[in-house]
């Protein structure tokens, strides 16, 4: 893909993030504990390292990441952010002086060391509160299959986010028959360390080509094996 | 007739990117959307045959628009646009009724495949 002619897409975009992040920054010093202006500067931090990292900037990627990691901290006390307010601000003047100079000569000769350790130091400061996620529906009870068969799945090691792509490959299943005994549980596919490989049981009468075929749908699908009851 | 499309980012960098890879692969960009309400409302106006989805998004976010499209049209089909390390919403996501993902940053393949998936 071209990313030369994104360039002063992502210039404009920046500038308006940086405009966002500034106000939210400014709302944030005045009122130290209101929520809203740690999530608004969340999402343009978010916003901005999409963008950084399409277009190949990978310090400036990192330098987002890591802020936009230290904002979630500070979502659930954001009067404990106070102190870094400061640290916020140098952070957006940094991305976006680095924007333009990353759009004229690459972002490969920006260092952000010296911030980069300040939001280092002060995620280490500030409590854990958990994601933004909001809470999963509580899964349905199980099913007890008459008779079923035990199925295999494999992710591809190298695919990206492998606990997710086997929830894919789960409904694939689900929509075969009655799919129950899910190990791990699905609950741990989201962990980091879940290794993509997985099985259940699945009472169907659909034949094993048939079961593999619509697995494999999901998409990096390394293996699909199973027993016949 | 191409496959009409409802492209769904706060970013107009990344609805760009998005529309241009899917436009010059034949498909029919028919609308754009800002915040998760809006892709809710276009929704139902456009009623398109694909939703690409934004995660991080203002006013409604991304898996609450997924909840809220699903609710009345579980068999639409959306492909959730997430930045790398959000696995956790990504589950949360699909879970609510998307049925794929592409992780940014975008590769114009990975993109077509998960699209083709998608339609499949």
């Amino acid at each position: 893909m071209d990313l030369s002619r994104y360039a002063a897409l992502f210039l404009t975009e920046s500038r308006e993030q940086r405009g966002a992040c500034g106000q939210a920054l400014l709302e944030w010093e005045r009122q130290p504990a209101a929520v809203e202006p740690v999530v608004s500067l969340y999402r343009a931090m978010h916003t901005f390292k999409g963008m950084a990292a399409a277009m190949g900037y990978s310090n400036l990627t990192e330098l987002a990441h890591r802020s936009e990691s230290v904002l979630d901290l500070l979502r659930s006390d954001p009067g404990a952010g106070e102190p870094l307010i400061d640290l916020f601000f140098r952070v957006v003047d940094a991305l976006e002086q680095g924007a333009s100079q990353a759009v004229e000569g690459g972002d490969a000769a920006l260092s952000f060391t010296a911030l980069l350790a300040e939001l280092d130091e002060a995620s280490v400061d500030t409590a854990p509160t958990g994601s933004w996620a909001i809470p999963a529906p509580a899964p349905a009870p199980a099913i007890e299959p008459v008779e079923g068969r035990e199925v295999r799945v494999e992710i591809r090691p190298d695919a990206m986010m492998r606990g997710a792509r086997a929830l894919i490959a789960l409904r694939k299943a689900e929509g075969l028959g009655t799919v129950s005994g899910v190990v791990p549980p699905p609950a741990a596919f989201e962990r980091d360390e879940f290794d993509g490989k997985f099985r259940f049981t699945l009472a169907t009468r659909a034949p094993d080509e048939a079961i593999s075929e619509a697995i494999r749908a999901a998409g990096d699908v390394q293996a699909v094996a199973g027993s016949t009851p | 007739m191409s496959h009409t499309v409802l492209v769904c980012d706060d970013a107009i960098f990344m609805r760009t990117m998005i529309s241009d890879i899917l436009s010059q692969a034949g498909f029919e960009v028919v609308g754009e959307a800002e915040t998760g309400r809006e892709a809710v409302e276009k929704f139902r106006a456009l009623k398109p045959d694909l939703v690409t989805m934004d995660i991080v998004m203002p006013d409604m976010g991304g898996i609450e628009a997924v909840r809220e499209i699903c609710k009345d049209h579980p068999e639409a089909r959306i492909l959730m646009c997430s930045a790398m390390g959000q696995q956790a919403l990504v589950v949360e996501a699909i879970q609510a009724g998307a049925k794929d993902f592409v992780v940014k940053p975008f590769q114009p393949s990975r993109v077509l495949e998960a699209v083709q998936r998608v339609l499949g």
